[in-house]
């Protein structure tokens, strides 16, 4: 066996299929007052302010204020590709934050009769800055070398 | 977020080669002389303490030579460290497509 080159890495792929066709879900990613409803909800903060600039090069900012005792975040990034209803790239970090902790977010809205299926897409840059491919490497860990990982 | 990043650009960098999980996976049954590491596969000697050595390196073996014998043992620390990103986020965004259902449910159009 050679030694295959090793690839990047630390990716993430989660898909979520919803009962709305591709519009109504592409809008909920873009839209300023969709996403303060909704994205704060899972984490009990609150989106007090919420930013887009839905353009390539432009910025999203998300004011968030968190359930007592934890500090407000302040989530931003930049749209790196926008093609309503089928794709939206943007990276995704904290404000301040150090660019190599930086990561890129791809989201898919796939067609699938009247429902839309959402590819989601977490890869973190590293501070190499590489690119990354790594499905196998997660589903090996996660099943294999589950029982290591006690 | 991620605090110790290089370490962890290491470690999944490590796992990402199909001998080298092999090897975890069997040192996670207990810890193993090279040559009984290197017996089920075609290559060299050579190449698999190359493989031993990445995964040294990053700390996910460690190894001690006793006479002619080379031994390794598994460290799983790293490796939960990795798995560790990966559990944060997975739940992160889990989090966030269920709360996009609720408001795609409850929102119209």
């Amino acid at each position: 066996m050679t030694d295959a080159p090793i690839a990047p890495h630390r990716r993430l792929e989660l898909r979520r299929t919803y009962p709305a066709n591709r519009d109504r879900v592409f809008a909920a990613w873009t839209k300023a007052e969709a996403l303060k409803t909704w994205w704060g909800v899972s984490d009990g903060y609150t989106v007090t302010s919420a930013e887009v600039d839905l353009r390539v090069g432009g910025r999203y900012r998300l004011e968030m204020t968190p359930p007592p005792g934890r500090p407000v975040t302040v989530l931003t990034g930049e749209y790196r590709l926008i093609q309503p209803p089928e794709k939206l790239v943007f990276t995704w970090g904290f404000e301040n934050a150090a660019a190599s902790e930086t990561s890129l977010i791809t989201l898919q809205f796939l067609e699938q009769g009247a429902n839309t299926q959402i590819i989601l897409t977490h890869e973190y840059h590293g501070p190499e800055g590489l690119g990354l491919e790594f499905r196998q490497g997660w589903e090996m860990m996660f099943t294999g070398l589950a029982q290591v990982l006690v | 977020m991620v605090n110790n990043s290089i370490a962890l650009d290491g470690t999944f960098r490590a796992l990402a080669h199909p001998v080298r999980r092999a090897i975890l996976a069997q040192l996670a049954r207990g810890e193993a002389p090279v040559t009984m590491l290197a017996a089920p596969y075609k290559i060299s000697l050579p190449m698999m303490l190359k493989h031993i050595h990445v995964l040294e390196n990053v700390g996910l073996l460690t190894s001690q030579k006793s006479g002619r014998v080379h031994t390794c043992r598994l460290n799983a620390a790293p490796m939960q460290e990795a798995a560790a990103w990966l559990a944060f986020y997975e739940t992160y965004w889990n989090r966030k497509l269920d709360a996009l259902g609720d408001f795609l449910e409850t929102s119209c159009d």
